[in-house]
């Protein structure tokens, strides 16, 4: 209808028309805009707040009060400080301060303290916003945590229970291990006395009976110290140690079976050796395994010396302990075998020596590893950091 | 008597159960002979003599059940005494229901391994004794003309001489001379002696 009058008035009318549509289009928008602002600051369950560029809050939404427990209002009203009534520990509210004055946009795991004392966790994520200020927005996750927690937990015992299982298989070879030597030393003891009572008494079978015995008795109670060793949870006990004291003491410990095995026993030991953080049974153990195994390498040596060289030097880790053996080597075919539990060549071990000394080494953040050595026999050898001047407990 | 002397055989992988068994096997006087597995044992020479085996059940290798299967299949009959360090009764069943003297767990008291193996021995030599004289008996019926063996079983299952000779359409006569021959070549010295070697040789009519 317009269009039929002149065309300078249809002009401007057209015109004017097309104005009133990209203005009520404009404010549609606007209006929307505000809505699906509206609706998430009030409506979605997230924490959002707002603010300045001096980090004090201007704005939270009701999420944000329902979580926290204070409204802004309270905030304002009785003049709270409120980094530190949800970040009661200094140094933490330091941290969430410069979050906040970053803002740069990466999510942060929160503790924040309610109004109501809990601690509660929240994953937050905080970004800039053009004039300055800052806009936050978080998740309490509380509940989350606990039931990863709860799930952890379950997964822990889950493998508990998996690690009992393999206790009970454990448990059977053990029963083998153990019943074996305690046969024979029934048998030679019964044996032993019946070669008492012979008439006349037949002394050199008695002798030799009973020499059976103790050696069975001792094999059966090695098994068990093997085990308990192995089954043992308790925490380490660190201190700073002499390597070489420790080496002394094992030698004394190990003095019967050195002797029975015929072994010569040398020691070459770093002068002003540097003290090393460890546990003492521990290394105490992962020496003695070494040298047991060096006796047992050499017990079918005949044609040359049953030699065992332990040595002691520095290195730039802290300490090198090696066992030097002039026994029968590491068969190469097996070379990568025998830091596996349960792989032994012995046939009363059950394997587990090896894997143990490594656990304990690496847990003490040293190595274990073996070479051959230069002319016969192995070298077993391992590193043990050096203890710090700041670990207490003088050796 | 002239008999050889016993022997126990053990058969363990272990060697210091080994060396103890023979030890206290050898204090009372037995001879032993060690095997660390049921291969070394088959391989080995067993010695005529009145024997027992003492088998450890958990071998590496051919496991003791299964070595006292194949020496059942070969019919080697030797008694066996198993020794385990697991007293699993399941095992155990099978082991005795297959003719095991004795089952004893680790550790056992020595008493009751030497009353197993006495007891084992006593049976092994019952049994070769039982065994040389059916030997010998059927080296003696094979002595016997065929008129003889179609005789026996008659004269051992009560028959008188003239219901023997009706029977074979002969004489009275004859038949005692066949009897007479016959209990000769059998070393019998009664009747009721023959009747208990024609029981022994399985010949029917000697159970009446």
């Amino acid at each position: 209808m317009p269009l039929r009058d002149e065309a300078g008035n249809i002009v401007k009318w057209y015109g004017s028309v097309i104005d009133i549509e990209d203005r009520k289009r404009a404010e549609d928008e606007l209006r929307r805009q505000k809505e699906i602002f509206q609706k998430i600051f009030e409506d979605i369950p997230m924490m959002i707040s707002f603010m300045g560029q001096d980090g004090r809050l201007e704005l939270v939404n009701p999420e944000w009060e329902r979580t926290i427990g204070w409204t802004l209002e309270e905030i304002r009203e009785q003049n709270l400080n409120l980094y530190t009534e949800l970040f009661p520990d200094p140094q933490y509210r330091q941290m969430v301060r410069d979050v906040v004055a970053a803002s740069t946009g990466e999510s942060i795991d929160l503790k924040v303290r309610a109004r109501d004392g809990r601690v509660i966790d929240v994953a937050a994520g905080l970004v800039r916003l053009s004039n300055g200020t800052s806009l936050g927005i978080g998740k309490d996750i509380t509940e989350q945590r606990r039931t990863e927690a709860a799930l952890q937990e379950a997964q822990a015992d889950l493998a508990r229970v998996t690690r009992m299982a393999a206790m009970g298989e454990l448990a059977a070879t053990i029963a083998h291990e153990v019943n074996q030597p305690l046969g024979a030393v029934v048998t030679n003891g019964s044996a032993a006395q019946r070669w008492l009572a012979g008439q006349p008494p037949n002394l050199e079978e008695t002798r030799e009976a009973i020499d059976r015995t103790v050696r069975e008795a001792n094999r059966a109670s090695n098994v068990i110290a093997r085990i308990r060793a192995l089954l043992q949870k308790v925490p380490p006990h660190m201190e700073r140690l002499d390597v070489n004291a420790i080496i002394r003491e094992v030698l004394i410990l190990a003095g019967n079976e050195l002797l029975r095995g015929g072994v010569v026993v040398q020691t070459d030991l770093a002068p002003d050796a540097p003290a090393v953080l460890g546990d003492r049974v521990q290394l105490q153990q992962v020496i003695l395994n070494l040298i047991l195994n060096g006796i047992n390498a050499m017990s079918t040596i005949t044609n040359r010396p049953r030699e065992l060289l332990i040595k002691s030097a520095k290195h730039p880790e802290g300490m090198l302990i090696q066992v030097h053996d002039s026994g029968v080597g590491v068969d190469p075919e097996q070379a990568d075998h025998i830091f596996e539990p349960f792989f032994t060549t012995k046939r009363e071990g059950i394997g587990m020596g090896l894997s143990v000394s490594r656990s304990i080494v690496e847990a003490h953040g040293g190595r274990l590893w073996f070479t051959a050595g230069s002319s016969q026999g192995a070298v077993f050898q391992f590193t043990m950091p050096k203890a710090d001047a700041s670990d207490e407990r003088a050796v | 008597m002239s008999e050889p002397s016993s022997i126990v055989f053990v058969v363990d992988d272990d060697a210091s159960i080994r060396d103890a068994l023979k030890s206290l096997i050898r204090s009372v006087g037995l001879q032993v002979e060690l095997f660390s597995s049921s291969h070394e044992f088959l391989q080995g020479e067993r010695p005529d003599a009145p024997s027992c085996l003492v088998l450890d059940v958990r071998l590496r290798g051919k496991s003791g059940l299964d070595l006292q299967r194949e020496l059942a299949e070969a019919n080697i009959h030797i008694p066996i005494i198993f020794i385990t360090g697991h007293g699993d009764i399941r095992m155990s069943v099978r082991a005795m229901k297959a003719g095991a003297v004795e089952f004893l767990t680790k550790p056992f008291g020595d008493q009751d391994l030497l009353d197993a193996i006495h007891e084992a021995l006593d049976s092994d030599r019952a049994r070769r004794q039982r065994e040389a004289e059916a030997a010998m008996l059927r080296e003696r019926l094979k002595s016997l003309t065929p008129r003889e063996r179609e005789v026996l079983p008659r004269v051992v299952s009560g028959l008188l001489n003239k219901q023997i000779a009706a029977e074979l359409g002969t004489t009275e006569a004859t038949v005692k001379v066949h009897r007479s021959q016959l209990m000769k070549k059998m070393s019998a010295e009664s009747l009721p002696e023959l009747v208990r070697m024609a029981e022994k040789l399985g010949i029917p009519g000697s159970k009446r």
